[in-house]
């Protein structure tokens, strides 16, 4: 009796000490995964460069739909069509359709690239390490590499965590032209509204800046994204099914980890920024 | 070559209607498996509320905090609430909605098939006479259509309550005319609207995650990537889907245009 009750009171407090145990081997992980970035990139230069080319155009059945570049492509055009059918009703109701160019140049750069292009990014790039590493972990191809004197970690974690951030950009770049074609295609040729206002508006208050900090957001979001997904990666267990167990937790905290990173990037480049100037 | 890649994505496409279509057939067939649909109502649920909760706020706090940068600059602060409640209701809901059912519901769906495909339980039960898509994948894909109802109905909770905090207390509008001028762009056809969307979402996505767990390869690297697959066909499925939902009754002339 007073055993079992023992068992339920360390069971109950032992629940937010595991979790800030698992907390630290995370944070553990991450602070080694990126400390060894010097080591992947002098060391692991064929890997690296086999990395890239997998991070832009994925494996597998994947690939064959175009890779991780398209399909965050064709995402966000969608997203954009999306965004000027929704925006173009918004204004009309307020006489306002003339600034639907206006609303492109702020939201596309500021929020749906970002958000989508992340969320997308999270899907293709990331849940594929976490499928990878798993698959590497329960075939017990990780401790291989250990054995041969292979560090894992640097070689696995560091190298994928590296062609990301230089990979996202591109990505990146093609995302927002994509919102952009999106939401003018839509409203222009579509719509009716006529391409000379859309373009006035749109030339009048897109800003260079934006497009700056989104690229800042991007590299926030592909370290976040890249060191998550090969966390549960690298620590999955209990077989195939674990894998995919493992795939679905990666997906479900690093879409959160997106999101709340970006408000915080967000935040702090745009908070104070006095780039935004209608009134003068 | 050409040919080659084609039919290898043709044929999964058309394996998924066929799919789809036994689904929507064996909705009808009785007995409905209701124990089964209720814990897979539970399942999905407790597998999506968290996340949706985590999701819902930066996502919510993130597009408030832009959309009232511009109305400050404006002077029109106080108009937030419009902002707030049109975002919400007609986009920001469903989206996020979206990104839970795909990242995580259909995953958790498709991860617990494949570990039955390759468990071989499926084919057990078929030998023994059972129907796994009436058995197993009708209750999840009503399951999944209610949990998206519902978690579209908590994000828009999420929405207007974290924009009323984030317009009210860190960017000084003030309550009550965040409150009256919440209604001034959208209407209750416009709730019906996302929740209907919403629906259709949870579908799609339950469909997909059962379709390619049944479908996976054997081995560790089999289940790995169907979740995998799972999270981006769904994204691919759901950003068009949600556009036609949206336009179609703009066009018909059910919602909008009437404020």
């Amino acid at each position: 009796m007073a055993g079992g009750f023992r068992r339920g009171l360390v069971h109950v407090f032992g629940v937010p000490l595991r979790l800030l145990d698992d907390l630290g081997r995370q944070a553990s992980f991450y602070g080694q995964a990126l400390a060894w970035t010097p080591k992947a990139v002098k060391d692991y230069k064929t890997e690296q460069v086999r990395l890239i080319a997998e991070v832009g155009m994925s494996t597998g059945a994947l690939a064959v739909i175009g890779g991780s570049s398209i399909i965050t492509l064709f995402i966000t055009l969608f997203a954009g069509v999306t965004g000027g059918v929704q925006t173009f009703d918004a204004l009309k109701n307020l006489q306002l359709e003339a600034l639907g160019g206006f609303a492109s140049a702020i939201i596309t750069p500021r929020l749906l690239t970002p958000i989508v292009a992340g969320a997308a990014l999270a899907a293709t790039v990331g849940s594929g390490f976490t499928a990878q590493l798993g698959a590497m972990r329960v075939a017990e191809e990780i401790d291989a590499l250990e054995v041969m004197a292979v560090r894992s970690l640097p070689y696995l974690v560091t190298t994928r965590l590296v062609a990301g951030m230089i990979t996202i950009i591109p990505i990146f770049a093609m995302a927002m032209v994509g919102g952009w074609i999106g939401w003018k295609v839509t409203q222009v040729n579509f719509f009716g509204l006529s391409e000379g206002t859309f373009n006035h508006y749109m030339n009048t208050f897109m800003q260079w800046q934006d497009v700056m900090f989104a690229f800042a957001q991007a590299v926030g979001i592909a370290i976040v994204i890249i060191l998550i997904h090969t966390y549960y990666g690298y620590t999955a267990s209990g077989g195939p099914a674990g894998v995919g167990q493992a795939v679905g937790r990666a997906v479900r905290t690093s879409l959160i980890a997106v999101m709340t990173i970006e408000l915080c990037i967000a935040m702090a480049l745009y908070a104070n920024s006095d780039a935004f100037r209608i009134s003068g | 070559m050409a040919m080659i890649s084609l039919t290898r994505i043709a044929t999964p496409i058309g394996n998924f209607f066929a799919f789809t279509l036994d689904t929507f057939v064996a909705v009808f067939r009785r007995p409905f498996q209701w124990r089964e649909f209720i814990q897979q109502t539970w399942f999905v649920a407790s597998v999506s509320l968290g996340p949706a909760i985590l999701l819902g706020i930066p996502f919510v706090a993130l597009v408030t905090f832009q959309f009232n940068l511009i109305l400050s600059e404006l002077g029109a602060i106080d108009l937030s609430g419009s902002g707030s409640g049109l975002a919400t209701i007609t986009q920001i809901g469903p989206v996020a909605t979206t990104f839970i059912i795909a990242g995580a519901s259909s995953t958790a769906i498709c991860a617990d098939i494949g570990a039955r495909r390759i468990r071989e339980e499926l084919d057990a039960m078929m030998v023994l006479g059972i129907d796994p898509i009436q058995r197993l994948v009708v209750p999840r894909m009503l399951a999944t259509a209610l949990c998206a109802f519902l978690l579209n109905g908590v994000m828009i909770l999420i929405g207007l309550t974290g924009g009323f905090f984030f317009a009210v207390f860190l960017q000084e509008a003030s309550p009550g005319q965040y409150v009256d001028s919440m209604k001034l762009l959208v209407g209750f056809a416009d709730l019906v609207h996302g929740e209907l969307r919403a629906v259709a979402f949870g579908v799609v996505g339950a469909l997909v995650g059962c379709y390619r767990g049944m479908t996976c390869a054997g081995g560790p690297r089999g289940v790995g990537n169907a979740v995998n697959e799972t999270v981006v066909y769904t994204f691919l499925a759901l950003f068009p889907l949600n556009i036609l939902l949206t336009q179609v009754p703009y066009s018909l002339g059910i919602v909008g245009g009437n404020h």
